[in-house]
């Protein structure tokens, strides 16, 4: 297992990163499943870690993406008022909202760290905001500040 | 080796210093930091700063770093390679000079070096000690919390230091203890002046204000008494006294890493937090704050003198001068002694 | 000063008399003229070592987390506007309960910053108090059972010391500069766990760091261990931390942690116009939502 989530987050080089997307089961990861099987294409550089639910995706979880060596993390869920959990999404919305003035405070640069609502049926926007943080991350100077990188 | 005495201006002293980082000696030394002080890595010597009485943590990191790597290992899938720590421990291609500590400070590495030779010979710990050399410089005013005197050293102690300091005036009088200390300063013998037993300024008389084998006399019967629990109500488990302390060693053995590479690293741990001591059933033996300061007192003023000579502690009042709620360590030893007079 | 001492050790021998509570805890002399500790007072004879003075920095409801203290079950506890607030979020919380705690609120108009008082600092002055004090909205706690007025003068503000300016400073700051400050700053840190310790509201028996299956935060004293300690000391306080100011004076290194404490408590009242401790009936911050919550960071 370990042996495993070493090499997914692990980025061989500046034109490469790697990114890290949490998201949850029964929007996002159904949106990126159709973009899979539309036959669209997309950056390579993204691993998709699916979790029940964006509420159940814990900021240490990006931490340890960044620690273990990723460029990018990505957190997506279902638009709000269409969590499968009721409220989930809006828990996490809160929650995250506070994260990321915390880690921008502390020097972590926010354009690694990335949060959208992707629905079942917006495969179309998955494709897009994966290229375009894709690009965003390559525009980056390598390992510029980030707390965690090793 | 039979003690030496010299002499050298404040002057030389700055020369002497700044010859030896010149040398590629690493040399520590108290500094100031952000209003607050530190024992640190000094570039030249106004870096320094010799008019702290004593900085806020004690150079034990010195001795027992905060973190330090026992061994490594890295699996590429087919060879397992460990390297074993011991090959970098600091202070083995540098030396290391500790320069302006305190007596204190410097009585206390005598002290760990005892526990670590204790039946298993801690290899890490006496390369680092081995490479170490101490230059104290002996106290002109100790403060309120300071109780070295009762601790049976004093504020001009030479015990534990390689070579000793003292103040007279605007010059330096200087003694050598050991090999270690006349091997230190070979190199610069031009800046001292050697003098006569005499001429070195003699010990003032130190007043104590209690006894402390009265204390430990105190703590040899007094297992199970309410003191503990009473007075240690207010103590919130912080473990600053602890990590403060020059003599404190406790350590925490831990490993880190995966399957392809990580390390076992030892960390300084605490008596004061209750995980210290707690069992895997859920069953705590020292289950009160009450009981882990009563450790703390034991083990520095009853269980290391059994089996040691002396106490585990210097009485530099660290552990009273940075609690953050004002327990202070020379009241409680004093209470102790009073109780055990009652 | 003698009649505020008068008049809390009255309150405190009454209540100890009646049988109100079994525990009185409050503040006496320490190390010094310029020290206060707290106290434990439980027999109505030793109420007189009960005082309060402009030195008394210490939040006394850290106490309440301890089980050695909640076997007492009723107490009174001596507090100032801050530490009051602490109560509330640990009442809000369901960690005490209003009828188990009798307050003993005391007026304070600031406390004279540790550090200094051990120099021998006596002034109650704008730069001789911590910056909690200077921007303080409670000098009267909020509930209290009792109350004792203040023997302080208010302090004058000439309006050149701002509280908490480096806040500011930072946030101007480039990432980059941000990075290189807290790598200095938390590079000093030892990973005592002073700052929880001394935390009235790090209540968990079990923290985070203490957790090893799977270990969230590095043991070693590194640059990473550290930063992520220091991070999730500050994630698990935000909305919650009544900014006491505990944690960055029990720091034996000083890591200035009420700078992050108090970006915390800014940012939380900016996105959700929400105050810690100021109201028991309350809920928590992250404990309920709003569909109208900031969105303008998700895509």
């Amino acid at each position: 297992m370990e042996d495993k989530k070493e090499e997914l987050a692990k980025t061989s080089g500046d034109n490469d990163p790697r990114i890290i997307a949490f998201v949850c089961n029964w929007c996002t990861y159904s949106g990126a499943d159709l973009a899979g099987t539309s036959r669209m294409k997309y950056a390579d550089n993204v691993r998709v870690i699916k979790l029940p639910c964006s509420g159940r995706i814990d900021p240490m979880f990006i931490v340890e993406a960044f620690k273990k060596g990723a460029k990018g993390v990505l957190i997506s869920g279902c638009h709000p008022g269409d969590c499968h959990y009721i409220s989930g999404n809006y828990h996490s919305r809160r929650k995250y909202a506070i994260f990321r003035n915390l880690l921008g405070f502390l020097g972590v640069d926010l354009n690694r760290v990335e949060f959208s609502w992707v629905s079942a049926s917006e495969g179309n926007k998955w494709v897009h905001i994966i290229n375009e943080f894709t690009d965003k991350i390559k525009s980056l100077k390598n390992g510029s500040n980030d707390i965690f990188k090793k | 080796m039979e003690e030496k005495y010299f002499e050298i201006s404040a002057e030389d002293l700055k020369k002497f210093v700044d010859s030896m980082i010149k040398d590629n000696f690493e040399i520590i030394a108290p500094m100031d930091r952000d209003g607050d002080t530190f024992y640190g890595k000094i570039g030249k010597f106004d870096d320094a700063n010799l008019d702290i009485l004593l900085p806020k943590m004690s150079y034990k990191e010195y001795l027992l770093p905060k973190t330090e790597t026992l061994f490594e290992y890295s699996f590429s899938g087919v060879d397992i390679d460990i390297k074993d720590g011991i090959e970098s421990v600091e202070g083995k291609n540098r030396k290391r000079v500790i320069f302006g500590g305190r007596p204190c400070d410097a009585a206390a590495g005598p002290i760990m070096e005892k526990v670590f030779n204790w039946g298993y010979k801690d290899d890490f710990f006496n390369e680092r000690f081995k490479n170490l050399t101490i230059v104290s410089i002996a106290c002109e005013k100790p403060d309120d919390y300071c109780f070295c005197a009762e601790m049976q050293l004093s504020p001009e102690s030479s015990h534990g230091s390689d070579l000793l300091l003292k103040k007279t005036g605007d010059k330096y009088s200087a003694v050598v203890v050991n090999d270690k200390g006349l091997e230190l300063i070979a190199s610069y013998l031009n800046l001292f002046k050697e003098i006569a037993k005499d001429e070195f300024p003699p010990d003032k008389d130190w007043k104590k204000i209690f006894e402390i084998e009265k204390a430990k006399s105190f703590l040899d019967k007094n297992f199970k008494h309410n003191y503990f629990q009473d007075r240690f109500l207010s103590c919130i488990g912080c473990g600053i006294c602890t990590y403060t302390c020059p003599t404190c060693h406790c350590f925490d053995i831990q490993d880190e890493g995966d399957m392809k590479k990580g390390k076992r690293i030892r960390n300084w741990d605490s008596c004061q937090f209750a995980i210290f001591t707690l069992h895997t059933s859920g069953h705590n033996p020292r289950n009160t704050q009450g009981d882990r300061y009563r450790q703390r007192l034991m083990h520095k003023f009853k269980i290391y003198s059994e089996k040691f000579d002396k106490y585990l502690c210097v009485g530099c009042g660290r552990c009273s001068r940075n609690c953050p709620q004002d327990i202070n360590i020379k009241e409680v030893v004093k209470d102790l002694t009073e109780l055990a007079s009652a | 000063m003698a009649n505020i001492d008068e008049k809390l050790q009255k309150i405190a021998r009454d209540l100890l008399e009646s049988k109100e509570v079994s525990l009185i805890i409050g503040y006496t002399g320490g190390s010094h003229p310029q020290r206060m500790r707290p106290v434990f007072i439980t027999k109505p004879e030793d109420v007189g070592r009960l005082s309060f003075n402009r030195h008394s920095v210490q939040d006394l409801a850290v106490f309440l987390k301890k089980q050695e203290v909640k076997k007492f079950g009723r107490i009174g506890i001596v507090v100032k506007g801050c530490d009051e607030k602490a109560l509330n979020v640990l009442m809000q919380e369901y960690q005490v309960s209003r009828e188990n705690i009798k307050i003993i609120g005391v007026e304070c108009n600031g406390v004279i910053r540790q550090d200094l008082a051990d120099k021998g600092e006596t002034d109650l002055s704008e730069n001789t108090v911590y910056d909690k004090c200077l921007m303080c909205g409670e000098h009267t706690p909020i509930l209290h059972d009792y109350l004792i007025e203040c023997a302080d003068p208010q302090i004058s503000m000439s309006g050149d010391i701002k509280p908490f300016a480096k806040i500011e400073e930072l946030d101007s700051m480039s990432s980059e500069e941000k990075d290189v400050f807290w790598e200095k700053e938390f590079d000093k840190c030892i990973k005592c766990y002073a700052c929880r310790q001394a935390c009235p509201l790090c209540y968990c028996s079990r923290c985070i760091v203490e957790k090893n299956v799977p270990q969230w935060i590095d043991t070693n004293f590194g640059k990473i261990g550290n930063a992520q300690w220091n991070l999730i000391r500050a994630y698990h306080l935000a909305g919650r931390c009544i900014g006491c100011g505990e944690c960055e004076r029990a720091c034996p290194v000083n890591i200035p942690l009420m700078l992050i404490n108090g970006k915390m408590a800014r940012s939380i009242h900016d996105l959700f116009g929400y105050k810690s401790g100021l109201d028991v009936d309350a809920k928590p911050v992250f404990g309920v939502f709003s569909e109208s919550d900031f969105n303008d960071f998700i895509k």
